[in-house]
């Protein structure tokens, strides 16, 4: 009795959940029928949904338009300088706030924590205008530089530094290590989780970040993937199937990554319980 | 001892002093900047700012479409956030059961999460298109009347809406999942031993005990919505018909990098930001209450 | 031959020495971009003494926000083809070109349509040279004019006609009322409205004083036709950004919008393409858009330099090759006079209608505040469109924001 009941209600739980896939995936199977469908197909009405003849004409033809790899390139130099520089600066930062003594560390306290209230949409225009007496207007330093600095990955880390116990620290210390040697050979080893998960964390935050490349670069050769996307569709993408074919060479790679690295993100989003 | 100590604060302010040199150029510097800049005329070109009072405010408070993006936000906020946390919630209790095939469904639900925003808005742009549209061709297949979606001033914030619940629910699933997963099944065993059915169980027993969980779906749900703005760039570039996507951070971004008018931008980002605080405190209020209900 | 060695040496030296370079802007991509470095590269090879360093600074918009920039950080280009030029040449007092332009004998102002020289000045004075420009063409599918029972040799004169041949092809193919074939649409709706004015004989904005001038009654009749083309089903409400989608799928009878849109169809579509001339109301006027040659004064010796390109670039033979190359609109007459030119018209019969419609080109000076008129512009039409304001509302309405604009 019991046994039935429980097949008959996964039988449900099954349609309601596979239905809501289906609703998930289908546009992604939209884009890759389409980024191999001819011109004719694209505009052909009623809408067809497999393509005639499948072409990979349409991803030469995007490569002609808009420097992809180029994107792509600036991308990577931006998203992993800003990930390798703010993940070890707020680990200088959370160790000194976690496990050092100081004057004057409450106020800096509140001066770090005041900085996470302020959404970075809303100091856009001033940002633009720092950024832009430095010189830095259409650089790397300007896509790189400002987001070296995160309250929230130093506060994320804190937390983490903060529960490393204090014996630890103490045999370091009578086996001659400074201030320096325990943070690299006591706390960092120690903290291996937390840290890869902020690192992935920043990564992904600034792989898709659109805003900021948007108004700080203004020649082609320095935006980001999503900033070069966007201007793909202004400048060229009347048609269709050339979107699906940018889309798809925008989406992949990081479609790869994701499910190779599934549990890692998956843990990651909840332990830093933050969008992205 | 005192020579320790006194080795201990150097350390401490070499370690902060990048992240404290960074943050006061960034951060705290644009915070004071935008403020003194919301009262005056910059435009960006000319080097002198003059001080003109509330001038930027009256007029952004008498300008039509900035009355209409502080409209917008609500209308995405207020509509997005409840779907969210329902059918996020939904398809959690479903994946928390004991089934097969979990790994494939938790997957493919959160695939959006990570793709691209720029890059999966161009698809929907198609899914979405009146002519060629595969979403038009399904209505009338099914023999419903077809929309303008994102050309009619109706339903061109609906179907921003329904983009970004698609793009954005992964994630909350998760964390709902990761909720559902610490919650001691003895205490839902206890329920049914009481005599609870499925549904009540989880309105007197889960729910409750899922709140803070709740609350913080909310509270985040509230801050990303009044910073929305990728998605209405990309699907809508000039604010939807008749204004009817644009945003506030849309119209900031207008009014600073389109029309030069810096104070205006400003003026509008401090509007902002005092919504967002005034929401987050009003939502503490609110979440610090249920929270100790349960 | 040591000697002629050493001579050579000389003469290689000299040449570098006094060789200048100079940083020149542009905003063309793809083929057109091609065109255009070739020629300059063709230009390097007759003045060797000029070294020209071009940078691609993506498209209109980019390159304007990219000018703002140098602007405020003082680090212009030599030159450049500049979107709104004057904008950012002569509202900073910057009329070097026209000193060059009046004290070269070899240089004929008058061979320049006039309409070329209003849209390069700023309060009425020149600060640059009329170069990559375009004008607004009617681009029709021979195919559904033929359906829909007309001659596709004679495509519609007048406003009139287009609303009564539009109407003819929209068409409604699922019975789901929602026609799913339009009769005509419109890209750039701001771009035709302006043309609608000027053809009604209703100033735009007074160059002088910059009173806008469109809400006046022929302004507002020009506005009441327009939401008679889409209360008569003639024109989609708000879709004008899927107008080009529409006419590449064969389905959309009247396409308006940009002469560059005939080289990147004739010939390449499944169905007959053909190109006329906008419809007239009044009278035939079409205003001109495009990006200027502009010159930022450094030193005397680059910017003779720059003064050498331009006037190269726009030489008779040079700017018919790059006309006939990437589509823009000849603004010298002499240049359709050239044996390539002529031979190219012949050929293609699609673009001699752009090329001799510039005759009725119109333009205004250029203002500040041009940019904010069309975004107006575009905003009430929409408005217009939907029913939210009754033409002549909206005309005031606009025409109000636009004098608040200029004045604060």
């Amino acid at each position: 009795m019991e046994a039935r009941k429980s097949v008959k209600k996964s039988w449900y739980v099954h349609l309601l959940l596979f239905t809501g896939t289906v609703l998930m995936i289908f546009p992604f199977i939209w884009m890759f029928l389409s980024a191999f469908k001819t011109d004719l197909d694209v505009f052909s009405y009623p809408p067809k949904w497999l393509p005639s003849t499948w072409t990979l004409e349409n991803f030469p033809r995007v490569l002609e338009m808009v420097p992809f790899v180029r994107y792509y390139l600036n991308s990577i130099v931006v998203t992993s300088s800003i990930t390798f520089g703010q993940v070890f600066l707020s680990i200088l930062a959370a160790y000194a706030l976690a496990r050092l003594h100081f004057p004057g560390k409450t106020a800096v306290t509140i001066l770090l924590l005041s900085t996470m209230i302020m959404p970075f949409q809303v100091t856009l225009v001033p940002m633009f205008m720092i950024v832009y007496k430095f010189g830095w207007i259409d650089t790397y330093q300007g896509l790189i530089v400002p987001f070296l600095f995160s309250g929230f990955s130093i506060f994320f880390l804190r937390q983490f530094f903060v529960t490393i116990p204090k014996d630890l620290e103490d045999a370091a210390k009578i086996d001659g290590c400074g201030y320096f040697g325990i943070l690299f050979n006591v706390i960092m080893p120690n903290s291996k989780a937390p840290i890869g998960t902020i690192s992935l964390f920043v990564f992904l935050t600034h792989w898709r970040s659109y805003l900021w490349p948007l108004v700080v670069t203004n020649s082609p050769e320095m935006r980001t993937l999503p900033v070069g996307l966007k201007y793909f569709v202004e400048e060229g993408g009347t048609q269709y199937n050339l979107m699906m074919a940018a889309s798809l060479m925008a989406i992949i790679p990081v479609l790869i990554v994701y499910i190779v690295a599934e549990r890692h993100l998956v843990k990651s989003t909840t332990l830093t319980g933050l969008k992205f | 001892m005192k020579k320790r100590e006194h080795r201990e604060t150097v350390v401490a302010y070499v370690c902060l002093a990048p992240a404290l040199i960074l943050a006061v150029v960034f951060m705290i510097v644009p915070m004071i900047m935008v403020f003194y800049i919301s009262f005056s005329n910059w435009d960006f070109v000319n080097p002198v700012k003059n001080f003109v009072g509330l001038k930027n405010y009256v007029y952004i408070f008498s300008d039509e479409k900035f009355l209409k993006s502080i409209r917008n936000t609500l209308y995405f906020a207020g509509v997005k956030i409840p779907l969210d946390l329902v059918i996020s919630l939904f398809v959690a209790v479903l994946l928390d059961k004991k089934i097969r095939m979990k790994k494939f469904y938790r997957v493919s639900y959160f695939a959006p999460v990570v793709t691209p925003m720029v890059a999966v808005a161009l698809i929907w742009i198609w899914l979405f298109d009146p002519t060629f549209g595969p979403f038009n061709q399904i209505l009338s297949f099914v023999g419903l009347k077809p929309l303008k979606w994102l050309y009619d001033p109706n339903w061109a914030m609906p179907s921003v809406i329904l983009f970004s619940l698609w793009k954005g629910l992964g994630y909350d699933i998760i964390i709902f999942l990761a909720g559902l997963q610490s919650i001691p099944t003895h205490l839902i065993e206890a329920a049914y031993i009481d005599g609870a059915n499925s549904r009540q169980a989880f309105f007197k027993v889960t729910l409750p005990l899922l709140s803070p969980i709740v609350y913080f779906v909310v509270l985040m749900g509230i801050i990303n919505s009044f910073k929305v703005f990728t998605q209405i760039s990309v699907m809508t570039p000039r604010g939807g018909p008749l204004y009817s996507t644009g945003v506030m951070v849309f119209y900031i971004y207008q009014q600073a990098f389109e029309n030069y008018r810096m104070g205006r931008a400003s003026a509008a980002s401090l509007v902002l930001f005092c919504m967002v605080i005034a929401l987050t405190q009003i939502q503490k209020r609110l979440g610090r209450k249920s929270v100790e209900y349960s | 031959m040591k000697r002629f060695l050493l001579v050579a040496l000389v003469v290689f030296l000299t040449i570098t020495a006094l060789s200048v370079e100079i940083v020149f802007w542009y905003p063309l991509s793809g083929s057109k971009g091609q065109v255009f470095k070739e020629l300059v590269a063709r230009f390097e090879k007759v003045y060797p003494d000029v070294k020209v360093k071009l940078v691609y600074t993506g498209k209109y918009s980019d390159t304007a926000q990219k000018v703002v920039s140098a602007l405020a950080t003082k680090s212009l280009p030599n030159g450049g083809i500049i979107p709104a030029g004057p904008i950012f040449t002569g509202a900073y007092g910057n009329y070097k070109i026209l000193e060059y332009i009046e004290s070269d004998s070899e240089f004929n102002m008058s061979d320049f349509y006039e309409v070329g020289w209003d849209y390069a000045k700023y309060k009425g004075k020149i600060c640059a040279i009329p170069y990559n420009i375009s004008t607004p063409v009617l681009i029709y599918n021979k195919e559904l004019m033929a359906e829909a029972g007309l001659d596709p040799s004679k495509p519609p004169e007048t406003w009139a006609e287009l609303l009564e041949y539009a109407k003819k092809i929209t068409k409604d193919l699922n019975d789901d009322g929602e026609p799913d074939v339009w009769g005509l649409n419109i890209k750039d709706t701001p771009w035709i409205f302006k043309a609608m004015l000027f053809q009604n004989d209703c100033g735009i904005i007074d160059s002088n004083t910059l009173t806008p001038l469109f809400d006046g009654p022929k302004g507002v009749e020009a506005a009441t036709f327009w939401k008679k083309l889409v209360d008569e089903k003639a024109m989609p409400v708000g879709m004008h950004n899927l107008a080009d989608k529409q006419f590449m799928s064969g389905t959309l009878g009247f396409y308006m919008g940009s002469s560059s849109r005939i080289g990147k169809w004739s010939g390449k579509l499944p169905f007959e393409v053909g190109v006329a001339f906008l419809p007239k109301m009044v009278k035939r006027a079409i205003p001109i858009g495009g990006a200027v040659l502009v010159l930022f004064p450094h030193s005397k010796a680059e910017d003779d330099a720059v003064w050498k390109l331009i006037k190269w670039l726009v030489s008779p033979e040079n700017l018919g090759e790059f006309c006939i190359m990437t589509g823009y609109i000849p603004i010298r007459k002499s240049v359709l006079e050239v044996p390539k030119v002529r031979k190219f018209m012949e050929e293609n019969p699609n673009y001699r209608v752009a090329f001799e419609q510039m005759k009725y080109g119109r333009a205004y000076w250029h203002f500040e505040q041009m940019g904010t008129m069309d975004a107006l512009l575009y905003e009430y039409l929409d408005k217009i469109e939907r029913g939210v304001l009754t033409p002549e509302e909206a005309m005031k309405e606009a025409a109000e924001k636009l004098r608040k604009e200029i004045e604060s």
